[in-house]
This record gives C-alpha cells, sequence and structure tokens, in this order.
C-alpha cells in the first residue's frame, strides 16, 4: 500500500473522529438546554449544525476521491463503506440534535411536565448510546458495539412507556396538550437518535468484524 | 580388562602388532619359496593391515566424540534436575555439538527469564505490601480523627456550644478526607486493570483550558493566589478525552494552589508544536528537590508528609495524572527547582 493511500485513509478516518466529537458534543449541549429551558444553549446546536453540514460534505468528497483513485479492498474498502454509511448517520443525529433544540422554547414553560415524563432518562440512554458508539468505531471495539445494539430495545421500551404516560397528562389536563405534542416529538427524536446510534455500531462490527448484523443478520452465528 | 581394551591406544597398539607379526610372517614365506603368489598375498595382507588399523582408527575417534556428547548431555540432565528442584543458579557451558549446544544456551536462556519473572514478582509483591501498608494507613488516619471528634461529643462535649460545632465541622472534613481517598482508590484501582475506557474526541483546548481555569480561580484566590490563564481565543483542536484530562489540568492546579504560598502566581496556559499542543500549569511555589522528582508519581509518595497531609492530598493525585497521560500515549514532565517553583506538562495529539 502506497504512502499516499495511507494518508487519504488517515485522514478520513480523522475527519470522522472530528465529526462524531462534534455532534456528540451537539448532543450533550441540546439535552442540557431542553433540560434547562436555556435557548442560549440552542444557538450553540444550532451554530454546530453548520460544521457538522461542513464535514458531511468534505467525507463525501474523500470517500469520492478514494473509490475513484484507489479501488480500496478488504478492511480499507471496509473503512470506506463504513464511513459513508457512519457520516450519514452522523450527519442525522446533528439534525435530530436540532430538532430537539428547537423544542426547547416550546416546552420552556413546561419544565414540570418535561422533568415528571423523565424525557432526559431516556436521552441519557441515546446520548450515551452515541458516545459508545463512537468509543467503539475510535478503539475498534466490535464486543462494545454489539452491546450497544441490545441497548436500542430499551430506548424503544422507554418511549412506549412516556408517550403513554404524556398521552395520559393530556387527557387529565387540556392545558399540556400543546406541549404534550412538542413532548411526543421529542421522544421520537431520541428513539430516532438511538436508532442511529445503532446503525453507526452495526457499521463497526461491519468494520472490525467483517460481519453484517443489521436486520438481526447474526441472529443465526 | 574389558576397560584396558576400550582405550583407543591399545587397540592401535594390538592392530599394529597384528599387521606388523602378519608382513614378517609373510616376508618368511616369500624368502623361503619364493613364489609369485605370495608376493600378492603379501601384498594383499598388508592393504588389509592398514584398512584394519584405519578402521580402528576411525572407531576410537566416533567413541571419543561420542563418550564427550555423552558428558555434556549428562550434565545438562544434571542441570535440567537441578532447576525442577528450584536452583536457579545453574549456568551451563554452551559446548558440543550443534544440537546440544543449542539445549545448553536455551536451557541458559529459560534459567535467565525465570529470574526476571521471579525479581518482577517479588518487587510487584513489594509494591503490594507496600501499598496495603499505605492504604490502611492513610484510612486509619481519618478514621481515628473522626472517632477522637464523635467520642469527645459523646462524653460531654455536644452540649458545650463553644466547641460542639467546631468538632462537628472537624468530623466532616476527615470524613471527606476520607471520601476523596476512597474515590482516588477506585480511579487508580479502574486504571490499572484497563477497566476505564479512555473517549477520545477532538475538543477546543483553548476554550478547556479557559474554563479549567476559571473553576480553579476560586480556590485560588481564597488564598491570594494570582491564577493566570493563557489559553487565547482561537481554535486549536486536540485529541483527547477531554473529561480525564479536565481531571490531570485541575489536579495539577490545584497541587499548584496547595504548594504555592500566598500572593504567588500559577500559570496555565498551552503552546502549538506543529502535530501536537503542549500543555502546562507553572507556579513559583515551593518547588520539588531534586532527589523527590523521579519518584513524586508513585502512589502514596510523598515529598513532605506533614505537609502534605495538613493541605489534604491523597497521596494518588499525581499517580492517577501519571496513568491517564500515559492512556494518552503521552509523557508528563516535571521542570521544577526547589524554592523557585515547578512546572508540569504534556503533549497532546492534534
Amino acid at each position: 500500500m502506497h504512502r499516499h493511500f495511507e494518508d487519504l485513509l488517515a485522514k478520513l478516518r480523522v475527519n470522522l473522529i472530528k465529526m462524531g466529537s462534534l455532534v456528540d458534543e451537539q448532543l450533550d449541549v441540546a439535552f442540557k438546554a431542553l433540560h434547562d429551558g436555556d435557548l442560549q444553549a440552542t444557538q450553540r446546536v444550532f451554530d454546530t449544525e453548520k460544521k457538522v453540514n461542513d464535514f458531511d460534505n468534505l467525507l463525501d468528497q474523500q470517500v469520492d476521491e478514494i473509490m475513484a483513485l484507489e479501488q480500496p479492498v478488504a478492511a480499507d474498502l471496509r473503512l470506506v463503506l463504513s464511513a459513508i454509511k457512519m457520516n450519514h448517520e452522523l450527519e442525522r443525529i446533528g439534525d435530530v440534535a436540532v430538532n430537539i433544540a428547537q423544542r426547547v422554547e416550546a416546552l420552556k414553560n413546561n419544565h414540570d411536565l418535561v422533568r415528571s415524563t423523565a424525557i432526559l432518562e431516556m436521552g441519557d440512554v441515546a446520548r450515551r448510546m452515541v458516545h459508545d458508539s463512537l468509543d467503539a468505531f475510535i478503539h475498534g471495539d466490535a464486543e462494545l458495539a454489539r452491546r450497544i445494539c441490545r441497548e436500542d430495545d430499551i430506548v424503544d421500551e422507554m418511549n412506549r412507556q412516556k408517550f403513554r404516560f404524556v398521552i395520559g397528562e393530556m387527557k387529565k389536563n387540556p392545558e399540556f396538550v400543546e406541549p404534550g405534542a412538542h413532548l411526543i416529538v421529542a421522544l421520537k427524536h431520541i428513539e430516532r437518535i438511538a436508532d442511529h446510534a445503532t446503525n453507526i455500531a452495526e457499521d463497526v462490527v461491519f468494520l472490525v468484524d467483517a460481519k453484517v448484523i443489521k436486520h438481526h443478520a447474526a441472529d443465526n452465528d | 580388562m574389558n576397560r584396558f581394551f576400550r582405550s583407543y591406544r591399545v587397540r592401535i597398539a594390538v592392530a599394529v602388532l597384528v599387521g606388523v607379526s602378519i608382513y614378517f610372517l609373510l616376508f618368511a614365506v616369500e624368502s623361503a619359496f619364493h613364489l609369485r603368489a605370495s608376493l600378492v598375498a603379501n601384498h594383499l595382507f598388508t592393504s588389509a593391515t592398514i584398512g584394519a588399523l584405519l578402521f580402528f582408527l576411525f572407531e576410537e575417534v566416533l567413541v571419543s566424540f561420542r563418550v564427550r556428547q555423552l558428558k555434556i548431555l549428562n550434565t545438562i540432565v544434571d542441570a535440567l534436575q537441578r532447576i525442577s528442584a528450584g536452583d536457579l543458579s545453574v549456568q551451563l557451558p554452551e559446548t558440543g555439538a550443534g544440537e546440544l549446544k543449542h539445549i545448553s544456551k536455551l536451557t541458559n536462556q529459560i534459567v535467565g527469564n525465570l529470574k526476571d519473572d521471579i525479581s518482577k514478582l517479588e518487587k510487584l509483591e513489594r509494591v503490594r505490601s507496600e501499598f496495603l501498608a499505605n492504604v490502611s494507613h492513610e484510612l486509619r488516619t481519618p478514621i481515628f480523627s473522626i472517632q477522637g471528634f464523635i467520642e469527645t461529643l459523646i462524653d460531654g462535649a455536644m452540649d458545650d456550644p463553644k466547641v460542639n460545632r467546631d468538632f462537628l465541622q472537624k468530623a466532616y472534613e476527615h470524613s471527606e478526607r476520607l471520601n476523596a481517598l476512597l474515590n482516588d482508590l477506585i480511579e487508580i484501582s479502574r486504571i490499572e486493570s484497563g477497566e476505564m475506557r479512555m473517549s477520545f474526541r477532538y475538543f477546543n483546548i483553548s476554550e478547556f483550558v479557559g474554563s479549567v481555569a476559571e473553576e480553579m480561580r476560586p480556590k485560588a484566590e481564597k488564598k491570594s493566589l494570582r491564577l493566570i490563564a493563557r489559553s487565547g481565543t482561537e481554535e486549536v483542536l486536540v485529541l483527547g478525552d477531554r473529561e480525564r484530562l479536565r481531571q490531570v489540568l485541575s489536579n495539577l492546579i490545584d497541587n499548584s494552589i496547595k504548594y504555592t504560598d500566598g500572593g504567588g502566581d500559577i500559570e496555565v496556559g498551552f503552546t502549538e508544536l506543529p502535530e501536537s499542543v503542549r500543555v502546562y500549569v507553572k507556579d513559583n511555589g515551593s518547588g520539588i528537590g531534586k532527589e523527590h522528582l523521579e519518584r513524586i508519581f508513585e502512589r502514596f509518595y510523598r515529598v513532605d508528609k506533614d505537609r502534605s497531609r495538613s493541605v489534604g492530598g491523597t497521596g494518588l493525585g499525581l499517580a492517577i495524572v501519571k496513568h491517564i497521560i500515559e492512556a494518552h500515549n503521552g509523557k508528563i514532565e516535571v521542570n521544577s527547582e526547589l524554592g523557585k517553583g515547578s512546572e508540569f506538562s504534556f503533549l497532546l495529539k492534534k
């Protein structure tokens, strides 16, 4: 393998980690803003979004260059393919972080409802899944990646429970109908974050072990 | 008798004697009969004698070689028996035929490795015992203090408004110290067992240095120290575990606060290098003597035991700092001069 190709792959990896670092932080700020009703913090989430989109374009460009000029094979090809998919997932997580930040204003006067729904309990699990999936990629830890995939069920169950709770609150008090609707959307966003984290974890298993586990493909192993 | 004939000199002598006798016998027969046939037979027997002589000679050389190799093999067997009995002072001479020489060499290597392993294990055992003794001592000190204060309170001080609050406050401080010590112990055992996973991310070091300095500023100001943050405003990305590095920087600044007298300066900042960033914390405090510099990162090593306890150190802070920096593939550097101050620094990848 020649030096130029090695450099291209190293840069691709570094940029993927840089993008992941931004998204990880963006998500952290978005959840804190939701918890504290902090509108100033939401601005940081919106500002980061631009940087995340720039990385999305940059990574696409790098992947195009590697595919067109180097025709990678084996582990190198898996890295490039994973980079395409992870880039997409990270960009989507960034979008969802923005969506959550957009709910802060609508929910800031209904703090009690936000806290009693314990939406952040679910947010913590989803955020940790994103955090761990990035760790799994950086450390090449397929075992950790597999563990993340199993955690998705926990978030799905939490989503169902919290959905029922919010509906109950909306029925009891008509004032909660509007903030309740925003909360249900936010819950859906968090559930999507967990799905994206699971997809990244599946990409890591593919990258490290060369095995496809998406849609429970590895159940028969 | 048998041994006598096994000697190769005797065998050669016998062979030469037999050969010469046959030669003279044939010479006599030839002289008596002047027969052409006897001349032919004479040459045949001469050749046979020389052949026999050579055969004996070759056999003797072989036997002597075998005896020598057997001797070496016996030495090796003897050495292996001694090793299996636990004697590691064995050193085999690396001589003999190819394979035997190789076995001797390998045996010596195995003995060397075993000696190294045993000395490492002995060192680990010594460190473990010292660690246990230190932990027990460190835990005992605050527990005894807490017990002392509570006992005094129970014995009547509880009703004395002049001291009761003060005693409770002191007992609380010692319980906090105990808590800090236990947290550090848990931390260090997690790091050393490899249980702690580093979450490497790219982050802005200038913002990071500024925010850690702001967190530590009240503590520095309480002691009338000037905490200067040279962090700049430009974004400089470095790769590292932000939370663990926050712990490192807080710990280093905290040490500077502890060992710098009121009115002194503490500076925290970073300098950019081509492929990395050098983060530093320096002060004009009491400094560290040269003889201690090598050992300050050891667990529970204290330059001044009394002072260290009085300022509330657990004795594990720098050991944790060293572990975290090593997990970043870095090395913590220290420059210090007694009475002038210290500078701790480490590199982070850009």
